[in-house]
């Protein structure tokens, strides 16, 4: 894992009228890392997704990725620049095939033909149930193939917001796995939203902190948790 | 009340139908992808007509340069009026897309009574009509149905095995998601516009073989195609089809053994009861 910087996040700032989503946040995202990122509800963490992948515009700031400011382009530029993502609210096209659903991105985006996108449900467990309606999945399976239409854009950096969020603890487990061989498998660059917080602690490499838009910590997952401000944002006094 | 009259009644009501479903299928595929209803419709089905019979009167050797010309002209000018007009009345509220295809369906009628005078026309081709019995079925109107068949399986095999197809029902179900997997929703809907148009021209072409039609003649068809759209589930091109058979028999039923002036009144009254029993459509999923 080298430590060349793929995306570089300069003093964005995003306002919603009055209220400040986001205060001034700077991040250096490390090539191929898994970077988790948390905070209390309504902190900023899904609001900077927005920001990341153009459906929010940034009040202020920049944003890099390889070299190049991707400020403020359209979500569909910047995912085919190599930025996918998913949802904290699955969003499957219900009415098509789970293949279907992958191939929307894979044969669009030109980087992938059929068997690629078969690949790709066979490392997100979704192969048995390709020729199934996406909306006849259980939850699980639903967060796995809204994974597997992101890959199938081939990305570099992949957002994941909150894809274990009512999840079984096994299915977390499985989860994980899933998490850290893909990111193994396709030389991914990770950056996660989760509230299981025993799943982020256990996969993440480095931890960002968000609290009220401002970030707050940054570290390993060791050193976020037992920040003395990180705590206070949690529980609201030191215990 | 002879078996004749009936079957013959059948017959018109099918052919009809399939024109009936074809114009409704432009109207369902725009409403489905980018959620405008083209009120201009009835203008774009006469504007077919004409463009068809204009290359018929010009190369008067064969039905097929009309229609393929048409189906052209349709999508050249479905990407026109989606970039010129359209483009401009996603996410508005619904009476400024009322008042803006009304003024578009005005500019157009009244250009077409402007340059092609209100003499009603209609394509003149030979095509023979064989009886049996008291029955006559003309190859024109077979044609016609097979060519509107054809259409039909042409966009339903795009929709369902081409990539295009893939994206157009992805947008259908969610914008946003497809957003993300890279898909120039402008673009998508620029080219659903254009498709929905090429059938509502198509629509017009083939109706020009079989009926006379004049500059303001397009309102009748266009308002059919509105039931048929509400039958047949909103945004289903098959509903479409079918609830299209549906209603051309109808029509056709009450042309026969009523009035055809009635015809409409009928079909509006199916209308109003599909949404007090079965809002979704005869191929809706219960909400």
């Amino acid at each position: 894992m080298s430590q060349e910087n793929i995306m570089t996040i300069n003093n964005v700032t995003k306002m919603f009228g009055g209220i400040r989503a986001l205060n001034k946040v700077n991040v250096e995202v490390k090539k191929g890392e898994i970077l988790g990122l948390i905070g209390p509800n309504g902190s900023g963490k899904t609001t900077l997704f927005n920001v990341i992948s153009g459906f929010y515009p940034a009040t202020e700031g920049t944003i890099e990725f390889k070299g190049e400011n991707i400020t403020n382009l359209s979500p569909h530029k910047i995912a085919r620049k190599g930025i996918g993502r998913t949802f904290q609210i699955v969003r499957p096209f219900g009415d098509m095939t789970v293949i279907d659903n992958v191939l929307v991105s894979g044969l669009f985006s030109g980087k992938m033909g059929v068997k690629q996108c078969r690949d790709i449900l066979k490392t997100t467990r979704l192969i048995e149930r390709e020729g199934d309606l996406a909306e006849m999945l259980n939850l699980a399976e639903k967060r796995r193939l809204e994974i597997a239409r992101a890959l199938a854009l081939s990305p570099e950096i992949l957002l994941l917001d909150e894809t274990m969020a009512g999840l079984t603890h096994t299915e977390v487990d499985e989860s994980l796995k899933m998490i850290s061989g893909i990111r193994n498998e396709f030389g991914l660059t990770i950056i996660l939203v989760e509230h299981v917080m025993r799943a982020i602690m256990a996969v993440s490499e480095r931890i960002l902190v968000l609290s009220e838009g401002t970030k707050i910590a940054e570290g390993s997952p060791k050193e976020v948790s037992e920040n003395e401000q990180v705590l206070t944002a949690y529980l609201g006094r030191r215990v | 009340m002879s078996l004749e009259l009936l079957a013959q009644t059948i017959i018109n009501g099918l052919f009809i139908g399939f024109l009936f479903g074809l114009a409704g299928m432009g109207l369902t595929i725009i409403f489905g992808v980018m959620k405008i209803i083209n009120f201009a419709t009835g203008a774009m089905i006469m504007l077919g007509a004409y463009v068809g019979y204009w290359t018929y009167t010009y190369w008067p050797y064969s039905a097929i340069p009309g229609i393929i010309v048409s189906v052209g002209v349709g999508f050249l000018f479905g990407i026109l009026v989606y970039q010129v007009l359209v483009r401009r009345l996603i996410g508005k509220p619904l009476l400024t897309t009322l008042l803006v295809l009304f003024g578009l369906t005005s500019i157009l009628e009244n250009s077409m009574l402007n340059l092609w005078s209100p003499n009603p026309r209609s394509i003149p081709i030979d095509f023979p009509t064989y009886s049996y019995g008291l029955i006559s079925i003309s190859t024109s109107r077979v044609f016609v149905s097979i060519m509107a068949i054809v259409a039909t399986i042409l966009v339903l095999a795009v929709f369902k095995y081409t990539t295009f197809g893939r994206i157009i029902r992805a947008v259908i179900q969610d914008k946003i998601a497809a957003t993300l997997m890279g898909v120039d929703v402008n673009r998508v809907y620029t080219l659903g516009f254009s498709l929905g148009v090429t059938l509502t021209f198509l629509a017009g072409a083939l109706l020009a073989m079989v009926y006379p039609f004049e500059p303001f003649g397009g309102l009748p068809y266009a308002l059919m195609a509105f039931v048929v759209v509400v039958l047949g589930t909103l945004g289903n091109p098959v509903g479409c089809l079918f609830a299209g058979l549906i209603i051309g028999t109808v029509h056709s039923f009450v042309g026969s053994y009523w009035t055809l002036n009635m015809s409409p009144a009928v079909a509006y009254l199916i209308m109003i009861i599909t949404f007090l029993l079965r809002p979704q459509g005869l191929m809706g999923k219960k909400e």
